[in-house]
């Protein structure tokens, strides 16, 4: 277990200079530079060549891939240049948010489809699985972002039940005592949780059914039942363990996707995360923010695979590493 | 051996028969509900197309690219074929086609029979015609241009009876900011949105495929270098990867429908490379491509004219499921501003576009996201129906 672990490390290496390494060729295929986004025409050509050469954009490509490979490699990311800051703590001020957001997906939202998926595949054929599926697919196929604003429209606009956007009161949070600011952040973030979570805990509902159904056909129930096992036994001690072996797996892999759906959802919601700054940065070609992202993205994305692996040979016995 | 040439005459019932007078009644009436619901409401689609054929020396003067009308001409045409194909499916009902029994127990039939008993997978292949058919007929069916200012005023709310009754100033779907008539602009949206998905995803699959398949046959290191590489991309959350793409390199105009097109199909790919690759590491192994090889051919046809072909199915159903994933791809990245430029508009910057105002006409911002929802579940429906249809292992538990 652990030389496997140490071995699927190793490969993490080539992947993030991998990563790097795209987004630095997209960068510099891409036309124009930070300097035309900064300045009037009316600057002065001295004046540009100072801020270029301070960000070191006069030198060569090659000369600058290697310096940043260098930096990288100390963990160095250098300052952003929209912000003026080092991009280190910018991602530490925005990655908690982005975080806290995806983890009520996980943590709740998840949950609620793993179990629907269940009780789908247990009663599979029946009137509540057919209707179970095709709302399930119906949300599975909703833009989230479109979601987003309906929830928005409908629930702040039509009723005034909860906050529209952000993720603080913007006028009375700071005057709160502590239990009320947790409460005013939990009510900023069902919306943006529901908006997010929704899609993909229909994608965990349909997945936990065909789960539970390619589980449930095998011999080992069938033996299960006909040792006179009550039948809510069987399902939970032998069908529900097995099926849920593959969702280990897929929770792992979902998570840089629900990166990915935080982008428009943090948009939609003027949420301070991760997806923000990157489009942002993106939109103000802030190459070394950019560069940030990406490479702690990759590492989500890493981190997440291994907890895939790990959490897969803790809940099956049967699967060893070596 | 002769084959027995199976004297099965299934009479259709004489109800049946209904399907000549209105494609779809016939089967209505002899139960086939899905298929009989959706082939009638495809003939509500072509009787509002036939009305379009009386404007069309009107459409014509707006619907033209580069002074030739190739719309409006596609869109005739496909309504005659529509036509004559909903005809000739209600006279299929009545007078089934007699089949040997080799072509009775052909693979391709027993995929045929499944998929038509598959209830949902058959609502999701009428929900793509449906949708293939308002793409293609849309100069017939929108009532106005699209980028006509003058139809209504600002923000005009849908009116559907109010329109069908010919009151003065009542617009079906109402109108946007502009006063620009709103039916017609989704319609002309969902052309070009329809469009992007279908194409992105031709163009993912063939370079998949092509990929997966080169890496399955040759196998050792360019198997290695190639699943590395899609690994890398892979680990990429794909809108952030097309973020950065598309946000490099904003272009304005047509050439962004074919920048868009580019990316999304460049970035959609390694899905199909994966399944592609499977498939081939275990059709190599068998016996005709050993025989392919004794042959002598070169490696070009052994892959693309013995492999391919025979890892094509799951390949279509991945497309299938894709075609959706690729509409919510490119809906997300127009409302993020960087999809098509404007003034064409698919249903994703119709959503941006109307966010401005979701308090005062909600509906704006409603309708475009219905149409893709619809869109999205009419081919994730189909995709599950294939699926279902071509797994062998569920054959014969329906």
């Amino acid at each position: 277990m652990f030389k496997y672990l140490l071995r699927k490390l190793l490969l993490v290496l080539p992947l993030l200079i991998g990563v790097v390494t795209l987004v630095f060729f997209l960068i510099e295929l891409s036309p124009g530079d930070v300097a035309d986004k900064f300045f009037t025409p009316e600057t002065t050509p001295e004046v540009r060549q100072q801020i270029i050469a301070k960000y070191g954009l006069d030198k060569p490509a090659w000369f600058r891939y290697l310096l940043l490979i260098k930096n990288l490699a100390v963990l160095e990311f250098g300052t952003s240049i929209a912000h003026g800051r080092d991009v280190t703590t910018l991602i530490w001020e925005y990655l908690p948010n982005t975080l806290l957001l995806s983890s009520v997906t996980l943590l709740v939202i998840y949950p609620v489809g793993i179990a629907l998926g269940t009780f789908q595949g247990v009663r599979q054929g029946s009137l509540f699985d057919s209707t179970a599926s095709v709302v399930s697919l119906f949300f599975y196929s909703m833009p989230s972002f479109w979601l987003a604003l309906m929830l928005q429209l409908y629930f702040s606009y039509r009723f005034d039940l909860l906050p529209t956007s952000g993720m603080h009161d913007p006028v009375e949070y700071d005057y709160m005592t502590r239990p009320e600011q947790i409460v005013d952040t939990l009510k900023h973030i069902i919306l943006p949780g529901v908006a997010m979570g929704v899609a993909s805990a229909a994608g965990a509902a349909r997945y936990m059914r065909s789960s539970i159904l390619e589980v449930i056909r095998q011999d080992f129930v069938r033996t299960a039942r006909a040792k006179g096992l009550p039948e809510s036994t069987v399902i939970r001690k032998h069908v529900i363990r097995n099926a849920m072996l593959p969702i280990v797996t897929l929770l792992g892999l979902s998570l840089p996707f629900l990166f990915s759906g935080s982008v428009l959802i943090e948009i939609v919601f003027a949420w301070p995360g991760m997806g923000r700054l990157i489009v942002n940065s993106i939109f103000s070609q802030d190459t070394p923010v950019v560069i940030g992202c990406f490479f702690v993205f990759t590492l989500m994305v890493v981190i997440g695979n291994l907890i895939a692996d790990i959490s897969y040979a803790l809940v099956d016995p049967r699967i060893k590493y070596d | 051996m002769t084959a027995i040439v199976k004297q099965q005459q299934v009479e259709a019932p004489p109800v049946a028969k209904a399907g000549y007078v209105l494609p779809g009644l016939g089967h209505l009436l002899t139960g086939r509900l899905v298929v009989g619901v959706g082939m009638l409401t495809i003939d509500l689609v072509l009787l509002f197309a036939a009305f379009g054929l009386f404007r069309l020396p009107e459409i014509v003067k707006y619907d033209t690219w580069g002074g030739i009308p190739i719309h409006p001409i596609i869109a005739v045409i496909s309504f005659f074929a529509m036509a004559g194909a909903q005809w000739f499916a209600a006279h299929r009902l009545v007078r089934p086609r007699q089949l040997t029994e080799e072509e009775e127990n052909s693979n391709w039939n027993l995929f045929l029979r499944d998929f038509s008993r598959h209830d949902t997978g058959m609502l999701g292949f009428y929900g793509v015609v449906l949708m293939i058919g308002v793409t293609l007929l849309t100069p017939l069916l929108a009532p106005f241009d699209p980028e006509d200012v003058g139809v209504g005023t600002k923000l005009m709310h849908p009116d559907v009876w109010g329109y069908l009754t010919g009151a003065p100033d009542a617009l079906p779907l109402g109108s946007d900011v502009y006063g620009r008539d709103y039916l017609s602009r989704l319609l002309y949206g969902g052309r070009i949105s329809m469009s992007i998905g279908f194409v992105a995803v031709g163009l993912a699959a063939s370079i998949g495929t092509s990929v997966g398949a080169i890496a399955g046959y040759f196998g050792g290191w360019v198997d290695r270098g190639l699943m590395w590489f899609v690994d890398m991309l892979l680990s990429l959350p794909r809108l952030v990867l097309l973020l950065a793409i598309v946000g490099m390199f904003r272009v304005t105009g047509v050439a962004s429908i074919f920048l868009i097109v580019t990316i999304l199909g460049l970035t959609g790919w390694m899905g199909v490379s994966r399944i592609v690759r499977s498939q081939v590491l275990s059709l190599k192994q068998q016996d005709f491509i050993q025989a392919a090889r004794a042959l002598g051919y070169g490696h070009t046809r052994i892959v693309f004219r013995h492999l391919v072909p025979n890892a094509l199915a799951p390949v279509i159903v991945y497309c299938s499921l894709a075609i959706g994933g690729t509409m919510l791809a490119e809906a997300g990245l127009s409302f993020l501003g960087l999809g098509v430029a404007p003034p064409t508009s698919t249903w994703g910057t119709l959503v941006s576009d109307g966010r401005e105002y979701l308090r005062q006409a909600g509906f704006l911002t409603v309708l475009p996201g219905l149409c893709i929802v619809m869109a999205v579940m009419s081919f994730n429906l189909l995709g599950d129906g294939l699926r279902d249809a071509m797994d062998p292992k569920l054959r014969g538990t329906k």
